[in-house]
């Protein structure tokens, strides 16, 4: 395992007028993680993930991938360089097919992405548009979707949220074979049950500041977090 | 008076025109489907491929033929360069409601460019030579060799199209980014460039379609407004942003005129046209096969 | 003491200064006088028109500004652009009157326009003067102001048919624009027609204008059993090119022959051959001045100043708005006045060599008679087109 990190931001500072939405937010992924980003309603999770994919440009701070200053790069660039983002509500090519969906990201080439609809369980949909498939179905098109830009991070933004048991085991178990294969994951999750699971260290914001980091043993004891929390029906 | 001979016939003309109005509205419904831009300076690429082609033929002494190709490229070159120049900046800069602003740009682009063409061409008409000479007898009357020749030319160029987009990576990225531009964002397309080079695309179908029916018709510096109207109404006839419908459209519109102005009146030919686009709309709002997305 | 006369001096100083300056500043400028040009300058009007009508215009006001203007004071054009529109006409003839005070009006061109036009100079009075407007409602409704030095479409459509007849035709397909013009000639031939030529069978065939594809239509003439003898367009630029074009793409001419209402190739003769061609040949064009008549004195000053500024001679129609301009100044300087009440009465009974002939106006007052501020002093020429790039050189009626 090397010692850089993957992903780092350092200091990362975002504001709208006078909204303060993120403030020198210090964060690193490492190769090989699963690392978790929760934080209670408002705490800027989904920002963070908008600055590092080039949705929005950070007031001031740097973000650095694969020791490569990405703060300033437009959006498409940084998915060539290796990141790849799921959206909360799912942005599928509605009238693509499943299979057309995942070539996008993969280019010309037809067997990788095949490949991708096999491993999240979608090749008996391929040929079907996307506009006719399932919630569930479409959340998996968008982690496929993902795997097929052949990217080093991927970016989950709420992956389980309006997922039944039975679903939310699929996704999880998933997820670990997404890692195991050797693309790291930086997931932005509501559902705790889900993410305590299966997280190797968690970042807690609240209010747009980093209030806790650590492994999800430590955090589920942490008197800040359950503060912030309070108020909100989670169990830990 | 309506016998087989005679169907054959009007169909027949029906369908050439079908052809031209075909590329005109691929050509405008392409520049609607992927940046959601209303595209009122249409009518003068096709302009533009007109007088490139007459030019040509006049200054470089060639055959025809051979000035359909410069037409092509100076129908993509003048699409590219308005889209980078002027239609970019109205999305890439966050502004509220950028199709608003990129349909009036348009639109004054092509009040420019016609007083400059009028202008720098002077308003006479003018023709190229034809591109083949030669006729084709049916029945009644006769059509000219290039009509036949426009109306291959445009089939030809629209199963291309067709293949382009369905099946190449770049047709997949355009239908990307026309479908869900954040979510093509997100998978490395770049949406500026698909932007440029669909506009510059419409652009060059149009421009073909002008340089095309140069020798058929006549050159002058307005005859763009009608092929403008056309193709809009073709496109929202076949619903906004699907090509596939524009087609159809287009031949629905070349028949629906040859016929009405053959059995109703050649004034109710345009009558005719606007009816059955309100009909359509009435009973389909988004059009034959458009959709609600 | 002092003050007061220091105060003193500087007031009769002042005074005096100003007074210097009203006594010895040059006379203001004397007022122009303005004429109004109501054109097409724009699609889908005949724009190719207009703008020969604007530099006619144009080359008038320099030439008479030249000779010290009128009355002392320059003349001075304001323009407007009709498209092929009565309203926005009528809002330029609204502007012109009441803020510009014009005297003179020359145009607008297409009858559908200047019809209405004509109509409002009732309630916004200049002196108007139409020469290629071939309404026959211009001059029928006796408007006061309104005066026309040119054709109309029952005096062409009287020529139409008596060539017809000389020529010895039996079957006509006339093809008309669904204007005043196109259907005023129709109508106009139909009653000469009953008249002079009851034998004559004519059917009509009505087009719309400013289409850019005529083949529908046109497939109408091939239809007709048992076949024309002759076509006759009664159609107008810039779409007779292509109805021209397409009737030869259909094979219906040359095998039929075909007449226009007017020499169009004498407008722009390389556009016209280049954008028909072929198709132009045999055809047979009708013109109210022939090569072999001769132009007056004015006609032949005239013809000089046209031919140095565009390089070809003047259509006659042209010819006929330089002779509207001088009659308008003629009247302005015996009258020695801009009221449009006084020019109108001494115009109608004016006399002047006109480019092409003299010029005298009718004024019948019974009313509905076209003869009512109307000059009847033109004829009728035919001409056929032997190849390609001709113009009015071959005459065939009268036979020269």
């Amino acid at each position: 395992m090397p010692n850089t990190p993957l992903l780092e931001c350092r200091e990362v500072t975002k504001s709208f007028g006078k909204l303060m939405a993120l403030s020198d937010v210090d964060l690193t992924v490492n190769e090989g993680e699963i690392s978790g980003l929760i934080g209670p309603n408002g705490s800027g999770k989904t920002t963070l993930i908008n600055c590092i994919t080039g949705f929005y440009k950070p007031t001031s701070g740097k973000i650095i991938f694969l020791g490569k200053d990405i703060t300033r790069l437009k959006s498409y660039i940084i998915c060539k360089m290796g990141i790849a983002r799921t959206f909360q509500i799912p942005r599928p090519f509605l009238r693509l097919t499943a299979l057309e969906n995942a070539m996008v990201s993969a280019g010309d080439d037809k067997d990788f992405a095949l490949e991708c609809i096999e491993r999240v369980d979608l090749l008996d949909v391929k040929d079907t548009q996307a506009i006719n498939l399932t919630f569930h179905q479409i959340r998996m098109l968008e982690i496929a979707r993902a795997l097929a830009s052949r990217p080093k991070l991927i970016l989950i933004d709420e992956a389980m949220a309006g997922l039944n048991p039975v679903e939310m085991d699929k996704s999880i178990k998933l997820l670990r074979e997404i890692r195991e294969k050797g693309v790291t994951l930086l997931w932005v999750e509501h559902v705790m049950r889900a993410i305590m699971k299966a997280a190797d260290r968690m970042v807690v914001l609240q209010e747009g500041r980093k209030i806790a980091e650590g492994e999800p043993k430590q955090i589920a004891d942490d008197q800040k977090v359950i503060a912030a929390y309070l108020g909100e029906k989670y169990m830990l | 008076m309506i016998s087989l001979p005679v169907i054959v016939e009007l169909v027949t003309m029906g369908l050439v025109l079908a052809a031209i109005y075909a590329l005109m509205a691929i050509g405008i419904t392409l520049i609607y489907g992927i940046m959601k831009v209303s595209n009122f300076a249409h009518g003068e690429y096709y302009m533009i491929g007109a007088y490139a082609a007459y030019y040509t033929v006049k200054f470089l002494n060639v055959p025809t033929a051979l000035s359909i190709p410069p037409a092509i490229a100076a129908g993509f070159a003048l699409g590219y360069i308005v889209e980078r120049l002027i239609i970019r900046d109205t999305y890439a800069k966050k502004i509220e409601r950028p199709g608003e602003y990129a349909m009036l740009a348009t639109l004054a682009l092509s009040i420019l460019l016609q007083n400059i063409a009028r202008e720098v061409f002077g308003p006479f008409m003018r023709s190229t030579p034809p591109l083949m000479p030669g006729r084709v007898m049916l029945y009644l009357i006769t059509l000219s060799l290039d009509r036949i020749i426009a109306l291959v030319i445009s089939i030809v160029t629209l199963v291309a199209l067709y293949y382009f987009i369905r099946r190449t990576k770049t047709g997949r990225a355009w239908r990307a980014v026309a479908q869900n531009k954040v979510g093509a964002l997100v998978t490395g397309i770049n949406p500026e460039k698909a932007c440029s080079l669909s506009y510059g695309i419409g652009g060059a179908l149009a421009a073909l379609a002008g340089g095309l029916l140069a020798p058929v018709y006549a050159i002058y510096p307005n005859m763009g407004f009608w092929p403008l109207i056309i193709s809009f109404v073709a496109m929202t006839l076949g619903g906004l942003g699907s090509i596939e419908g524009s087609l159809i459209a287009a031949v629905i519109i070349g028949l629906t005129h040859v016929f009405a102005a053959t059995f109703i009146g050649s004034s109710y030919a345009d009558v005719a046209m606007y009816v059955v686009l309100i009909i359509t709309v009435v009973i389909r709002p988004t059009g034959l096969l458009g959709r609600r997305d | 003491m002092q003050a007061i006369a220091i105060v003193v001096i500087i007031v009769v100083a002042v005074v005096a200064g100003v007074g210097i300056y009203y006594v010895t500043r040059p006379p203001p400028p004397a007022e122009p006088i303005k004429i109004g040009v109501i054109t097409p300058l724009s699609a889908p009007a005949d724009y190719i028109s207009g703008k020969l009508i604007l530099k006619t215009a144009e080359l008038f006001v320099e030439y008479q500004n030249a000779k010290g203007g009128v009355l002392g004071r320059p003349l001075e054009l304001v323009v407007g652009d009709q498209t092929l529109d009565a309203g926005t006409a009528i809002s330029h003839l609204a502007r012109m009157v009441t803020e510009e005070r014009i005297v003179g009006l020359i145009g607008p061109w297409e009858s559908m326009v200047a019809l209405p036009v004509a109509e409002a100079t009732t309630k916004y009075p200049v002196v108007m003067f139409v020469t290629f407007s071939w309404a026959d409602d211009i001059t029928a409704k006796h408007y006061k102001y309104v005066f026309r030095i040119g054709v109309a479409n029952l005096l062409v459509s009287r020529g139409t048919i008596e060539f017809l007849k000389w020529a010895g035709y039996k079957r006509g397909a006339a093809i008309c624009e669904e204007s005043p013009y196109g259907i005023g000639m129709w109508d106009g031939m139909v009653k000469w027609k009953d008249e002079l030529y009851p034998e004559l069978e004519l059917v009509q065939i009505l087009t719309p204008m400013g289409k850019t594809d005529y083949t529908a239509e046109l497939r109408k003439v091939a239809e007709m059993s048992p076949p024309p003898d002759i076509i006759i367009m009664n159609n107008n630029l810039p779409h007779v090119n292509i109805m021209l074009k397409q009737l030869h793409e259909m094979g219906i001419t040359p095998g039929i022959p075909m007449v226009t209402s007017y020499a169009f190739p004498l407008v722009d003769p390389k556009s016209f051959w280049e954008t028909v061609g072929e198709a132009g040949v045999g055809l047979i064009m009708q013109d109210f001045a022939s090569p072999f008549m001769k132009y007056t004195a004015a006609g032949e000053e005239f013809a000089n100043i046209w031919k140095k500024e565009v390089g070809e001679t003047p259509p006659v129609w042209i010819c006929w708005y330089w002779d509207t301009l001088r009659i308008l100044v003629k009247a302005i300087e015996d009258t020695k006045s801009t009221d449009i009440d006084v020019l109108s009465d001494y115009i109608e009974d004016i006399q002047l060599e006109g480019t092409t002939g003299f010029i005298k106006l009718e004024n019948d007052p019974t009313p509905g008679t076209i003869l009512w501020h109307q000059w009847i002093g033109f004829t009728l020429y035919f001409f056929k087109a032997e190849s390609v790039g001709a113009t009015t050189e071959t005459q065939i009626y009268p036979p020269p």
